[in-house]
């Protein structure tokens, strides 16, 4: 505690051995020296601690000095006091010992004794002698005799005999293997205890520390050696321990200070500082530190670099260096604070000095010793906050020196503070390497080397914080490099950092930082003399709603005047951002009057703007850009042709030729519609917390039915807890102009801050689909602010054009065509959204048999017309009255076919109107045949659809010439009437032929005069309807007759009647093989026998054959007579196979007026079969 | 004494940032944000190493839910220390300290730590507003008021 030896062995620090005093024989123990101080460090000794400290192994090492009785050493000074000693004797004569040694280890015992000493061993040393080793052991030696005489229980095993080495190695090894454990041991155990007590009083000292007296650099000593003692025995981490105690001692009174009556000794640091030297990063002492403490004289920086450097010793011996490189910042900081509370009072820029100092200086360490990768990495991750601090700090150091770039010249009392921080920081180290002490010097010297220095090491920096991925940090130091740079005169490297931090910022939402990165990037703007981007930027800040109102008002003067200076004599606008100034609210499309929108229309928008510029602007021309819009389905579907529209509402087509190739409506809604309105809060995607959790609440039950407990329950935490993108819904950027050559446009519109209703609107000049693209805002003329902000909608329109249409219409829709009437149709000439010019002219052709004029012109009819339309505007429309008359052809057709052709000049090609018409009435005729005579019969029916009524005159049956008719219908009865509500009128007329002229086929022709009875109209036209009548001449007549049976004079039922067939022929027939067959009805008559038979007719008589057949009526009354069937029967052609296909008999019809069955309507009288018995009874 | 506190989104944008204290040149609302900033660097590389380290020890999985969500100083500047904690659904909350300031500067750990708890607890209030939408910033006077004398009073 006197002072510190200034012994060769304290300077290197690291040299404290434990001391152990040899007594006796010194001359002995010095030829054994050499070999015990090598052999103690070679092997680790167990350390057994009491207070149940954790045992340890540790290799000691040793120093030995010659016992001196005089150097009484207190029992506190850890460091200085033998700790252990021994007695050293190689007396064999016990007769010697006896006289002599017995009193000397006597006197050397007691002494120790005297001074509480309980720690030493006597050591016998003997020589091996190879003559004794057969003889027998002598009785006692001298160690037993010294151990009779001084032992002691506890202390039996301090008593060691041990063959000397030095004469017999061979021999010696193992008790002398025994000697270094015992010492080693023994010395272990020594300084248990002496720890022990020293910690005590250590406790002691500290419980003193409020006493005004108390000193802290006395006890920083004091515990400093329990430090050196643990550091000696290699336990550096507590020897750490002890030095972060002293630490936080050290730190919590200066702390206190601050609130608290501060302690004298603390005035010590208060005094000024006047070193600011570097600290070392080594394992060794700093001695001349150490010597300011114990002298009261170190300041804090000496203080705290003394401390640094033994933590970082500690550090050291247990390879951490990143350790000392996180701990070198908390040093550095918490020393700064000290330093400004405790007041010391030190030149501007000491602290910075030594701060810069140390964290370079902790740099370098770690260097040097992270030789392994991990280490490595670890210190990386270190480095970059160092090297931060070491940026900082110079650059505060190139503040106060005026070496800053952009500063003025250095001043002279600048140049004076520059020598007198180097003074401060001391010599460079001896070696020839660059020390950052060294460095720091020369860049203070002169601006240059400072800003290399200083760009090296925010390079650095950034770079390193770049690798351990801390990009806020890189970004930050990115800034203050773009403040220097600025400062520099180069703007342009500054612009790199300032964007680079700004677009990061803006990514993450911290707007007022973004806000800020704004403002020096308007600044470097300003410096760079870019005048499109300071007045970009300038309208950006002045929208920035972080920024304060003024701010924002002086930059909007500046864009408007950087508007007026710089931009004026531009041609071209500036680009930029518009949702930096102004915000897209909605946007809709106004529909048009008329549905659809129509080429050489306007369409308007109006979209809603939020401006966030502080003041009106004025907005030279708002703009939407269109663009075509892709179907991406047009191509694989197939346009249907739709010619054919429903005839009976419309008789036309539908004109418009953009139209005719796209596909019908409906399929093109489906799939890509439009849209007209748009919010832009829409676009986003919908927050997942907005939807409802599914969450139900549960009772869940024990065995024993009793409640286990209540739960809420979510049942989908997939989708709440979903993790979100994690890319934003981010603006889309325009950066490139869209082509505005077809844009919806407004000029000089005033926008207001906060919400705007524009109006945009555009002539549609092409028909086709549209999508709006880029917004467009020109503020000044010269700025022009885009936003794609709808491009990604599929917000657009549809314009038509609505071509010329042409319809040929019924007059009376309803109403069908008839054929042979005059027919009132028009033709509508629609101009849709064109005009229809002068002179056009529409020409119609009709088939064959179709006619038409104009109504009002009296000419004939035509095939051909050639219609002139007046000129009429856009959506008008011109009707042109028709007559149409389809001539009716004596055919019997249900429906007649009519087709139109229109020929429009707007056109290339001829339309077809296909044209239906019907027939006004229909005939069917009946041949009716008495005997041999000939009716033929007329019936007439009309076959329009809607009410008409047609008067009949003169009908005439006009036959072949072979042939007369003689007219059986009334003369006088006026004029038949034919309607379509069912109306008939028959005519029937007698064929009066020739008996003499073979009857073939007879063509005959209907034909009666009609007109509408409605109408006024006189004129009427014929209709005729021709028919053939083939096979009409009766060839046959049958006649039936039905007698009673014999006996009988009335047909009874039951009882067998005879049928009597008369079949004559009548006319001249090749047919003489008949066939008969009785076809009577089965519920009235009964036919006995057979039912048919083949009768042959004598070819030239006019007799007839008589078949009588046997029938039975079943009922009584008035019984139609059974119907006789009469057919052709051929034979069957036996002779000539060839002529006949058939071998077999078949039957071949007349035809319907050939047989004439005379009996066909008659009926006979049955009477009731006679009831017999009742007859008896009454006869 | 707290300075600056602030609550910061699962994307790291904040929600909210308050601040007390006189604004001189070197330390003001601005200046605060820059370290509020640069602490999410070292608050995402503390939690990632937690995380790592979890993973390193699976075995013993059921750590992960009882990892404290105070994570101590992030990192000090001459003037500042910066103080995280993250909540289990990733909301970061940053206290700045001034250690310039007398009370500052003598500011125990387990204050800091209870000081972000008590913010946690207000947070938590202030987002079971139903109006609130989670992720918006936080606008509500009433949590302004009880963070700034949160501020005062506890840390």
């Amino acid at each position: 505690m006197k002072g510190v030896d200034n012994s060769p062995a304290d300077r290197e620090g690291m040299t404290n051995k434990p001391i152990i005093t040899c007594a006796g024989d010194w001359n002995l123990f010095c030829t054994l020296e050499a070999p015990l101080v090598a052999a103690i460090p070679q092997d680790s000794c167990e350390w057994r601690r009491s207070y149940g400290r954790i045992t340890k192994f540790v290799y000691l090492e040793a120093s030995f000095v010659k016992f001196n009785k005089d150097k009484n050493q207190s029992e506190l000074n850890l460091l200085k006091r033998p700790i252990f000693h021994v007695y050293w004797t190689d007396c064999v004569d016990i007769e010697y010992y006896k006289t002599t040694l017995r009193e000397d280890i006597e006197g050397w015992l007691k002494y120790l004794e005297k001074n509480n000493v309980t720690d030493w061993m006597i050591v016998l040393v003997e020589t091996y002698d190879i003559r004794k080793t057969n003889k027998l052991l002598p009785r006692t030696t001298v160690l037993d005799k010294i151990k009779g005489d001084f032992s002691v229980k506890q202390t039996e095993d301090r008593f060691i005999s041990v063959i000397n080495p030095i004469k017999s190695e061979a021999r010696s090894a193992e008790s002398w293997r025994a000697l270094v454990a015992k010492v080693r041991h023994f010395v272990l155990v020594a300084y248990n205890k002496a720890l022990i007590k020293f910690e005590e009083h250590m406790r002691e000292q500290r419980e003193k520390r409020n006493d005004p007296e108390w000193d802290f650099c006395k006890y920083f000593i004091l515990q400093e050696q329990l430090a050196f003692v643990l550091e000696m025995l290699c336990l550096y981490e507590e020897a750490l321990v002890q030095y972060d105690e002293l630490d936080a001692l050290f730190s919590q009174f200066v702390l206190n200070s601050n609130v608290a009556e501060s302690p004298k000794w603390l005035d010590t640091f208060k005094q000024q500082v006047t070193s600011w030297q570097a600290v070392r990063l080594t394992a060794l002492v700093p001695q001349n530190l150490r010597e300011l403490i114990i002298k009261k004289k170190a300041s804090l920086l000496d203080f705290r670099s003394y401390l640094f450097q033994r933590q970082s010793a500690m550090l050291l011996l247990t390879f951490k260096p990143w350790e000392i490189a996180s701990r070198c910042l908390t040093t550095v900081h918490n020393t700064l604070v000290e330093l400004s509370l405790l007041g010391a009072q030190a030149v501007e820029g000491a602290a910075a000095c030594w701060a810069h100092l140390a964290c370079v200086e902790t740099l370098r360490a770690c260097e040097r010793l992270s030789s392994t990768n991990t280490a490595l990495e670890a210190c990386t991750a270190m480095h970059a906050p160092l090297l931060h601090n070491a940026k900082d700090k110079l650059h505060e150091l190139g503040k106060l020196c005026g070496l800053l770039p952009g500063s003025s010249d250095p001043s002279s009392e600048q140049l004076h503070l520059v020598v007198m921080l180097s003074a401060g920081m001391g010599d460079s180290e001896p070696n020839n390497q660059q020390s950052p002490t060294d460095r720091l010097k020369e860049a203070l010297c002169s601006k240059n080397s400072f800003q290399q220095y200083y760009l090296e090491l925010a390079e650095l920096a950034m770079g390193t914080y770049k690798h351990i991925g801390r990009l806020r940090f890189a970004r930050h130091i990115g800034r203050d490099l773009a403040a220097f740079y600025s400062e520099l005169g180069e703007s342009g490297k500054a612009v790199v950092f300032l964007t680079d931090a700004l677009r990061s910022y803006e990514e993450q939402g911290w707007r007022d930082l973004a806000a800020h990165s704004r403002l020096e990037l308007v600044a470097a703007a300003l410096r760079m003399r870019d005048g499109d981007r300071y007045t970009k930027l300038s309208a950006r800040i002045a929208s920035t709603a972080e920024l304060e109102i003024l701010v924002r008002n002086f930059y909007f003067e500046e864009m408007m005047k950087s508007l007026r200076d710089n931009l004026a004599d531009k041609k071209e606008t500036v680009l930029t951002e518009l949702n930096d100034c102004f915000q897209i609210v909605s946007a809709t499309l106004l529909p048009s009057e008329r549905d659809v929108y129509i080429t050489d229309n306007k369409i308007q928008c109006r979209f809603v703007v939020e401006s966030y510029m502080p003041k009106d602007v004025n907005c030279t021309r708002a703009a939407i850009s269109v663009e075509v819009y892709q179907d991406k389905q047009t191509e694989k579907r197939t346009p249907v042709k739709n010619n054919k529209t429903d005839l009976s509402v419309s008789v036309g087509s539908q004109s418009n030729s953009p139209r005719r190739s796209t596909p019908d409506d409906t399929s093109e809604n489906e799939s890509n519609n439009l849209i007209t309105s748009i919010r832009l809060d829409d676009l986003k995607p919908k927050n997942p917390l907005l939807n409802p959790m599914n969450i139900t609440s549960k009772l869940h039950y024990k065995e024993d039915k009793t409640l286990q407990k209540a739960t809420v329950e979510c049942q989908n935490p997939k989708v709440t807890l979903k993790r979100s993108d994690s890319s934003k819904y981010r603006k889309p950027s325009a950066t490139v102009r869209n082509n505005y050559e077809t844009c919806f446009s407004a000029d000089d519109i005033i926008i207001k801050p906060g919400l705007n209703d524009v109006t945009v609107e555009y002539i549609a000049k092409q028909c086709g689909k549209f999508k709006l693209g880029q917004i467009s805002l020109i503020v000044e003329g010269k700025l022009e602010f885009l936003s794609n902000a709808l491009v990604s909608s599929k917000m657009g329109y549809e314009v038509e054009t609505q071509g010329v249409s042409v319809y040929l219409n019924k007059v009376e829709a309803k109403k069908d065509l008839v054929a042979g009437l005059e027919q009132e149709m028009e033709l509508v000439v629609n101009s849709g959204s064109s005009k229809i010019e002068e002179n056009a002219k529409i020409e119609l052709r009709t088939s064959t048999g179709l006619h038409m004029r104009f109504v009002d012109d009296q000419s004939a009819m035509s095939r051909e017309l050639s219609i002139p339309i007046d000129a009429i505007g856009p959506f008008q429309t011109a009707k042109i009255q028709l007559r149409l008359f389809a001539i009716l052809q004596p055919k019997r057709e249900k429906n007649i076919e009519h087709t139109v052709w229109l020929t429009c000049p707007w056109w290339e090609s001829a339309t077809e109107v296909p044209l239906h018409f019907v027939p006004p009435m229909s005939a069917s005729w009946r041949l009716l045949t008495s005997n041999t005579r000939k009716l033929v019969h007329i019936t007439l029916k009309s076959t329009v659809a809607h009410p008409l009524q047609f008067l009949l005159t003169d009908p005439s049956l006009d036959c072949d010439a072979n042939t007369n008719v003689s007219d059986l219908n009334p003369k006088n009865a006026g004029d038949l009437v034919v309607a379509s509500d069912g109306t008939t009128a028959s005519f029937m007329w007698e064929l009066l032929k020739d008996p003499l002229v073979k009857a073939g086929p007879m063509k005959a022709t209907f034909s009666v005069n009609y007109r509408l009875k409605s109408a006024k109209e006189e004129t009427s036209r014929r209709f005729s309807c021709p028919f053939d009548i083939q096979d009409y001449t009766t060839l046959f007549v049958i006649r039936t007759k039905l007698e009673p049976g014999k006996g009988s004079d009335f047909c009874r039922a039951s009882q067998v009647c005879c049928l009597q067939l008369n079949v004559q022929r009548v006319n001249e027939t090749e047919h003489t093989s008949l066939m008969y067959e009785v076809l009577a009805d089965q519920t009235m008559w009964a036919v006995l026998g057979r039912t048919a038979g083949v009768i042959t007719m004598e070819s030239n008589s006019t007799e007839g054959q008589c078949v009588s057949l046997d029938v039975m009526p079943l009922g009584a009354g008035y019984l139609p007579l059974p119907a006789v069937r009469l057919s052709k029967y051929i034979a069957a052609n036996t002779r000539d196979p060839k002529k006949d296909i058939s071998a077999h008999p078949r039957l071949e019809p007349f035809s319907p007026g050939q047989v004439y069955h005379a009996g066909k309507a008659k009926q006979i009288h049955v009477l009731p079969p006679v009831p017999k018995e009742h007859v008896d009874i009454t006869v | 004494m707290a300075v600056c506190v602030a609550v910061i989104g699962k994307d790291n944008s904040p929600l909210y940032i308050g601040g007390i204290g006189n604004d001189t040149s070197t330390d003001n609302e601005l200046s605060r944000q820059w370290l509020v900033h640069t602490a999410l660097d070292a608050l995402e590389e503390r939690l990632a190493t937690t995380n790592s380290n979890n993973a390193t020890a699976s075995a013993n999985a059921a750590r992960t839910d009882l990892r404290d969500l105070y994570l101590g100083l992030l990192y000090s500047t001459d003037t500042h220390k910066i103080y995280g904690y993250v909540t289990n659904t990733k909301i970061k909350l940053v206290l700045v300290t001034s250690s310039t300031s007398p009370s500052g500067s003598n500011i125990r750990d387990a204050e800091v730590r209870t000081a972000l708890r008590r913010l946690h607890a207000l947070y938590a209030d202030a987002i079971c507003n139903p109006f609130h939408l989670p992720g918006d910033q936080i606008i509500s006077q009433k949590f302004d008021r009880q963070v700034k004398s949160l501020m005062v009073n506890n840390v």
